[in-house]
């Protein structure tokens, strides 16, 4: 026939699984493009249907959020919130698209069950809908950087901007592999979603999003070395935020996550290699 | 055209785990409704045989019919005809384009208007957006739920939902077609158009497989009956004597051939 991405004819449908599997399910995922964004952009576009500033709203109530706890952190600790506002604001839009993309893509299987029950369409596909979607709104938080840069003079490294995009490539990279594991066995355990949720949140109090990690260091050493150190949440919010205030660039980072991200991958593509045949009837 | 739709199927089991739900009421009532033996427990999920050793081929200009109780097994084969389920074990070769109507609003967003839709549903079906686009007009035409078509999805009626789904799996012209139950919430004008236009896709090469517990629908639309139960096909073969043998089964008077 003459359109569509079936018109090639031939479909094979067999009891294998395995990595050949998994690969074809990727494969047909890059091929729909187009379909990924209609759906991500759709759904911003559905999410706040009727409301008069739509998508805003998640710039708003995340900025007022940033100025509440940052003029509360400001108070408590004796920042200077010149320094403190940026790097905070910074760290926390890198927060909450990492949260959203982990949560979001726990419930994508579930979410689209009846799409997946009742057409072809790839599983990854699902995955790639919601690490679009929330990347876009990330840039959307990003809007309220720029008026923040300006006025408290914040120091941006406009020479990083490279480094800056391969801080993003790799939250994407790494949101793709934790969103597939995270959306399979969520599937199969529901209990999943709950326990990650509930990590997320204990997380964010944890890594040094809020809280200076210099004062740690002269605290507890030890805590510091494993909450600031080698901490790869915090290394994915460096990775991105070092660019944006002017701290230097560390290499290592990039590093380690890009490391990660190939091994995550590698987990991720074997998981769903075994889950592909799972997945229809564990809905 | 050169080419030949068709579609082979070799002994398919399909396997389903249930995780949730009290497991012993569960068997009880499943063993009561679907006969005994087809749901098997371990330790760690109840397990459905849903359909089992299932053999069968079908060439263009074949329009079959599912048949069997509640439970037989239709939907899980319709489903793993569209590639949504994957099999147990076993083999299921197609060749042609599937579009697949197994439930009403598949793919389509409550919230989002039917002219919005129809856009995401046929690229959900396997075409590019200038594609879909480009089917859109049609769509629009065959649904005929004048401006309805720009009202959000969630006002519509079962049977305008169904206009619509109709219209969208059909429109990307298939090769092979697959419908559930589904189809009988239409009206009559409906179901006069969607028999003509099944009837022009099954004249052009196509494959279609509709279940059904309609004896209407199934003589309407089909040419063959295939009679599931209990995961298992009983009978495969013309139309006529294949409601007849589900009749008789009902009437407890059928005899499998050996």
């Amino acid at each position: 026939m003459s359109i569509g991405r079936h018109s090639r004819t031939y479909t094979r449908i067999s009891a294998s699984g395995g990595l050949g599997v998994a690969f074809s399910d990727i494969l047909e995922t890059v091929s729909v493009q187009g379909l990924a964004w209609h759906l991500a952009l759709r759904d911003i576009r559905l999410r706040y249907r009727r409301t008069v500033i739509g998508p805003f709203w998640t710039v708003l109530s995340t900025s007022l959020f940033v100025a509440a706890l940052g003029l509360v952190t400001t108070l408590l600790f004796g920042r200077d919130p010149y320094t403190f506002i940026p790097e905070f604001a910074a760290a926390y839009f890198i927060w909450v698209t990492i949260v959203a993309f982990v949560l979001e893509a726990a419930v994508a299987f579930t979410g689209a069950e009846q799409v997946i029950r009742s057409m072809r369409s790839p599983l990854t596909l699902h995955i790639e809908r919601v690490i679009i979607r929330n990347t876009v709104v990330f840039f959307h938080l990003l809007v309220v950087f720029v008026p923040l840069a300006v006025f408290l003079n914040v120091p941006v490294h406009f020479a990083a901007v490279g480094w800056w995009l391969f801080g993003i490539v790799l939250l994407v990279a790494n949101g793709m592999w934790i969103g597939l594991l995270t959306a399979i066995i969520n599937t199969r355990f529901r209990d999943f979603y709950q326990l990650v949720a509930t990590a997320l949140q204990i997380l964010f109090f944890l890594v040094p999003i809020f809280w200076d990690p210099a004062l740690l260091e002269v605290n507890a050493p030890l805590v510091h070395s494993i909450l600031v150190v080698y901490n790869p949440f915090y290394m994915q919010i460096q990775v991105i935020r070092e660019p944006m205030i002017g701290q230097a660039i560390t290499l290592n980072n990039y590093l380690v996550l890009a490391i990660i991200a190939l091994a995550g991958s590698v987990i991720a593509v074997a998981a769903l290699g075994f889950a592909k045949r799972r997945i229809g009837v564990w809905l | 055209m050169s080419f030949e739709s068709e579609i082979q199927v070799k002994d398919v089991d399909i396997d389903i785990p249930v995780f949730d739900g009290e497991r012993s009421l569960k068997k009880t009532l499943f063993s009561v409704a679907t006969g005994a033996g087809r749901i098997e427990k371990n330790r760690r999920a109840s397990i459905v045989r849903a359909l089992r050793d299932i053999n069968f081929s079908a060439q263009r200009g074949d329009r079959i019919g599912l048949i069997g109780p509640n439970g037989a097994g239709k939907t899980t084969l319709l489903r793993l005809l569209t590639g949504a389920y994957l099999p147990t074990r076993g083999d299921v070769r197609i060749f042609g384009r599937i579009s697949s109507l197994l439930a009403v609003g598949v793919g389509m967003d409550p919230d989002d208007s039917g002219y919005d839709n129809i856009l995401t549903c046929a690229m959900l079906m396997g075409l590019t957006r200038k594609e879909a686009e480009g089917v859109r007009d049609s769509v629009i035409e065959f649904a005929d739920l004048g401006d309805f078509i720009y009202m959000p999805f969630r006002t519509y009626s079962m049977g305008m939902m169904l206009r619509l789904s109709f219209a969208v799996a059909t429109a990307i012209e298939p090769d092979i077609l697959l419908i559930d139950e589904v189809i009988a919430v239409g009206d009559a004008a409906f179901s006069a158009k969607a028999s003509a236009r099944i009837e022009g896709l099954v004249s052009q090469s196509s494959i279609m497989v509709i279940a059904s517990h309609s004896d209407a629908i199934i003589r309407q639309f089909c040419n063959r009956v295939i009679f599931l139960e209990n995961g298992r096909i009983l009978f495969d073969g013309d139309l006529e004597p294949g409601l007849e043998a589900y009749t008789k089964w009902t009437q407890g008077q059928f005899v499998p051939e050996a």
